[in-house]
């Protein structure tokens, strides 16, 4: 078993590599760029655009800027600025920066660009302020030195995923922020999929052709098809009527300052979204339940069960049952995904505070650092998710061995 | 004493009758309820120095003063004004510095009173360089680090504790526009982040839990909402006292469920979307308030070549003379295609006529709208014209040059059919799509091959418009407190860049720039009045409607609604809150 996991994780390596670069070109090369959609305000200059461009570091060819994501350049020289020490009329001396200074037209002289610019006791950008000189002033030049500048990004395999471009914070603060939230959605609406979708597709095996197969088979379609946003704003016209007040129409929680208070203080915040959202897995699940008993049931062992005399009960649920449940044990993968990503049309009409919905809005913005620390995470728990997927699956069924 | 029981429940009956339809009366501070709006998206900052978004200005202009007052009810700026600092301002005879005094009577919540030093500070940090904001490159010229700013300021000194001289480069009747003029407790955020500014970049949901307003402490869970509490403190309250003791904004990220919501209660008051608006005007368990939009509407022209898009001045700063559009070149196309329009039937049948037509960039609240300055529609004489243009009706259904203007510079062009591409972004309400849908028909009858199509916002809208490869596209400007009809930023030449400027459609006017620059002068304007400022605008916006940058369409009118049970509610034309200190949001128990 410790092999088998070994061999998995290193086979994730290059998985998780090639889920980065595939997400990070598909991104950079879509159409439009941050920039543009962060500033599109004809009050902004084209420096300043420019000057924000600089700062993303979006204009860079994307080789580079997945190459710093990754790895970071804080390790790398990205720069040079030329700094000059000036000495004032009054005597006092200081470092200005070119970025600081223009050349005179005429004389060629290094003149400041405007007034007041502050000069520093050493030639760097973090040095102390010591003193302002006026656009007019008079200075002298002594010496000038130039300062390698090096990046600040130490890149997401040091663990660092940057900063939002819209929110201006660490990606994984943001997630984390979300992600229980939609954990906690999505915990009730398995566990109300499966309390109802398990009962009924097993049900429905047994009673199979009967009306209660045949009924649970239409509202299965039906739950199917019925679009999960339209359903959902049907939710809110019919509990939003005036003066109904029956249940809370979005949100997590009351709004008490300091947060939301433990769940089972505000389940009824649950009960909305988890029904609208669990129509689907219930449908999704007792069909799959009933097409899985079915098989089951045709089984050898069922008919040696059969034959041995055991009661239809213990032929059902002991044997039957049981074995048609193994083949569910595949859904954990993709389900411990699903728990976590959330589901964005629920959380957008509800107002549900989740990841997806907020995964959603950096894909809108085109937020680089948002979207790859999503994808990072969202393929770690797809490679986990499968992997347990597939040793539960051994498990639970000694016939398959993990080599 | 059975029936003194009965008389009793009758009485508990009747009481309790009534507080089912009447609202309860705020009785003093704090005891108005609590007011529920709502955003579509969460503030990304609480520091007015780094913030930029309007969700999150919403946040942090209820906790700080500006420095310079706008009226509420007329747009202007106005000393002395509610949540203001400045009593007086006056500049001096070059127009380039700018005497601010401040008043004397406000004071930070930990009783330390705001002077010169705060607003220098914050002005200061903007200029450092060292903030993640435009803010500081919209307010000063150069910034330390010798980026250059848009901005006009060079210079802010505190000549005493409640007096600030401004230095401005030039005189510019709109240099007070440009200046960021928030103010926060410098003493708190200088206690808290030293010479390291750049800390602030760090930490954008800081509070420094000193304030001024009338709502602060803003406690915030993300995704969900951002309550403030009332601060009795305040000293511009109306009631003398703050009534309502908490504000909250929900995160609803969608409008059409905000409406339902605002509908079951859960709302205190809402902008209402066009499309609502006549659903809540009648009925009476809502107060309404309609006004105009500060904004407008309209379909951009591409005023040059798609196909060859190019900036207005290469690197020297030579002019570029651009390549016309092959169709939308020519004055006269555009004029028919304007003409060609019903606007009044789109403002009647798609927006419910909650909306008002513009003929040039202005709107009705502004002081440079001149109503009459309108197209008529008249698809017969736009026909006409485009005839006249050289464009004639071919064998099918729509027109080919036959002697068009581009065709002096193309002959081959001869005989290419009249087609236009009319670009939509994939956001607008359905509604807004008929309405496209709508003017490409209006095209389509006389005789232009007019295509509609939807583009995501972000990946293919903008990049097509920005990087002027579009034929027309619709958007929407939405236009800053105080009004002011200047509009550089959008048609002058120095901002036709492909992929950042603003001008994307090229309109180059050389007379019109200097209109603007005139308008500006101090000198040329009777020292920056309305009346002397007023002939350069109105001669600009004549230019505008004969040459037309864009098919302008029409301002909005705006309905903000609140329940019948909101007492105080007060809006005026440009904001619905500037009372919201002394309403009673109390909901009547069923």
């Amino acid at each position: 078993m410790a092999k088998f996991i070994a061999r998995r994780l290193i086979q994730s390596i290059p998985v998780f590599f090639g889920i980065t670069l595939l997400s990070y070109l598909i991104m950079v090369l879509a159409p439009g760029d941050p920039v543009s959609i962060m500033t599109f305000d004809p009050t902004m200059s084209q420096e300043e655009r420019a000057a924000l461009a600089d700062r993303l570091g979006v204009n860079d060819p994307w080789p580079v800027q997945y190459f710093r994501w990754l790895v970071g350049n804080d390790w790398m020289v990205v720069d040079e600025v030329t700094w000059y020490q000036v000495e004032m009329e009054d005597g006092a001396t200081g470092w200005l920066s070119e970025k600081q200074m223009a050349y005179h037209e005429e004389t060629g002289d290094p003149v400041l660009l405007a007034s007041r610019q502050p000069y520093r006791d050493e030639p760097k950008e973090n040095a102390e302020i010591t003193g302002r000189i006026g656009r007019n002033a008079e200075f002298t030049v002594i010496t000038e030195t130039v300062e390698d500048v090096k990046g600040d990004s130490r890149g997401i395999l040091r663990g660092d995923f940057g900063k939002s471009f819209t929110h201006h914070r660490n990606p994984l603060d943001l997630i984390g922020e979300r992600i229980g939230a939609s954990i906690e959605l999505n915990i009730a609406v398995i566990l109300v999929g499966l309390a109802i979708g398990l009962p009924v597709g097993v049900l429905a095996a047994i009673l199979r052709g009967q009306a209660f197969d045949q009924g649970s088979r239409v509202l299965a379609v039906l739950g199917d098809a019925i679009p999960i946003f339209w359903l959902a704003h049907m939710v809110l016209l019919i509990f939003g009527a005036p003066n109904l007040d029956w249940l809370p129409m979005g949100g997590r929680c009351d709004h008490i300052r300091g947060g939301c208070g433990p769940v089972y203080t505000r389940l009824e915040y649950l009960i909305l979204p988890t029904a609208v959202s669990a129509l689907g897995v219930i449908s999704g699940w007792s069909r799959y339940i009933r097409a899985s008993m079915l098989e089951a049931i045709s089984s050898d062992y069922i008919r040696t069960a059969q034959a041995k005399g055991l009661t239809a009960r213990q032929v059902w649920f002991t044997h039957g049952l049981r074995n048609a449940l193994i083949p569910v044990a595949t859904f954990l993968g993709p389900t411990i995904v699903s728990l976590v990503s959330g589901s964005v049309i629920i959380e957008t009409i509800f107002s549900w505070p989740g990841w997806g919905r907020l995964t959603l809005q950096a894909v809108s913005a085109q937020d680089y650092p948002l979207i790859m620390a999503s994808v990072v995470i969202g393929a770690v728990l797809t490679i986990i998710g499968y992997l347990i997927s597939d040793i539960l699956y051994a498990v639970f069924d000694p016939r398959i061995r993990l080599s | 004493m059975k029936k003194k029981l009965s008389f009793l429940a009758i009485v508990g009956l009747i009481v309790t009758m009534l507080g089912s339809v009447v609202g309860v009366s705020a009785q003093g501070p704090g005891e108005g309820g609590i007011i529920f709006d709502y955003d579509l998206s969460d503030p990304t900052d609480f520091n007015p120095l780094i913030s930029g978004d309007v969700t999150s200005s919403n946040v942090w202009s209820k906790m700080y003063p500006n420095v310079f007052g706008v009226d509420s009810a007329t747009g202007a700026y106005a000393p002395g004004y509610k949540d203001s600092l400045a009593v007086s301002w006056e500049f001096d005879e070059t127009g380039t510095v700018l005497t601010v005094k401040l008043r004397e009577d406000a004071f930070w919540t930990d009783g330390v009173q705001i002077t010169s030093k705060d607003f220098i500070w914050m002005l200061e940090a903007l200029r450092s360089g060292l903030l993640d904001t435009q803010r500081g490159g919209e307010t000063w010229e150069t910034l330390d680090d010798g980026t250059p700013g848009s901005g006009l300021l060079v210079d802010a000194v505190a000549i005493d504790d409640f007096t600030v001289e401004l230095t401005f480069s030039r005189a510019d009747c709109n240099s007070l526009n440009e200046i960021f003029a928030t103010v926060v407790p410098s003493h708190i955020f200088e206690e808290d982040f030293g010479d390291d500014l750049a800390a602030m970049n760090d930490d954008p949901l800081y509070d420094p839990g000193v304030y001024f307003g009338s709502f602060v402490a803003p406690d915030f869970v993300p995704g969900d909402r951002v309550s403030m509490i009332a601060n009795q403190d305040y000293i511009d309250a109306e009631l003398g006292y703050v009534s309502p003791s908490e504000w909250v904004t929900l995160n609803i990220p969608d409008q059409d469920v905000a409406v339902e919501r605002f509908r079951a209660g859960e709302l205190t008051y809402m902008g209402i979307p066009a499309t609502y608006q006549s659903e809540f005007e009648d009925d009476p368990n809502f107060q309404t308030y309609r006004f105009p939009r500060r904004g407008y509407v309209f379909y951009a022209f591409n005023h040059a070549n798609p196909d060859n898009p190019q900036a207005a001045y290469d690197e020297e700063g030579n002019y570029i003379e651009q390549e016309p559009h092959p169709v939308l070149g020519d004055k006269l196309v555009r004029q028919a295609i304007v003409m060609s329009v019903d606007m009044d039937a789109i403002i009647e049948n798609n927006l419910d006529g909650n909306a008002v037509r513009v003929g040039v960039g202005t709107i009705p609240s502004s002081w440079d709208y001149d109503p009459d300055q309108l197209y008529p529609f008249d698809p017969v004489a736009a026909a006409e014209m485009l005839d006249e243009a050289g464009w004639v009706m071919g064998d099918g259904d729509y027109r080919v040059c036959q002697g068009c203007a581009y065709a002096a510079i193309d002959p081959d062009y001869e005989g290419t059919e009249m087609a236009l591409m009319l670009n939509d972004s994939t956001g607008g309400t359905e509604q807004s799509k008929l309405m496209v849908e709508f003017i490409a028909q209006s095209m389509r009858d006389i005789g232009i091959n007019a295509e509609v199509q939807e583009l995501d916002w972000g990946s293919a809208f903008l990049p097509e418009l920005t990087g002027q490869t579009f034929d027309m596209a619709i958007l929407a400007w939405s236009l800053g407190l105080p009004l002011d009809p200047d509009s550089t930023s959008i048609f002058s030449r120095e901002v036709d860049v492909p992929g950042s400027g603003f001008n994307f459609g090229s309109f180059h006017n050389a007379e019109i720039e200097q209109l603007y620059k005139d308008a500006r002068d101090p000198a040329k304007t009777n020292n920056c009045s309305l009346e002397g400022r007023l002939p350069y605008y109105q001669r600009a916006n004549e230019i505008i409607f004969d040459e037309l940058p864009y098919m302008f369409m029409y301002a909005n009118l705006s309905m903000s609604a609140a329940h019948s049970w909101v007492e105080g509610w007060d809006p005026v034309v440009f904001s619905t809150t500037w009372n919201a200190d002394s309403w009673t949001a109390i909901a009547p128990v069923e």
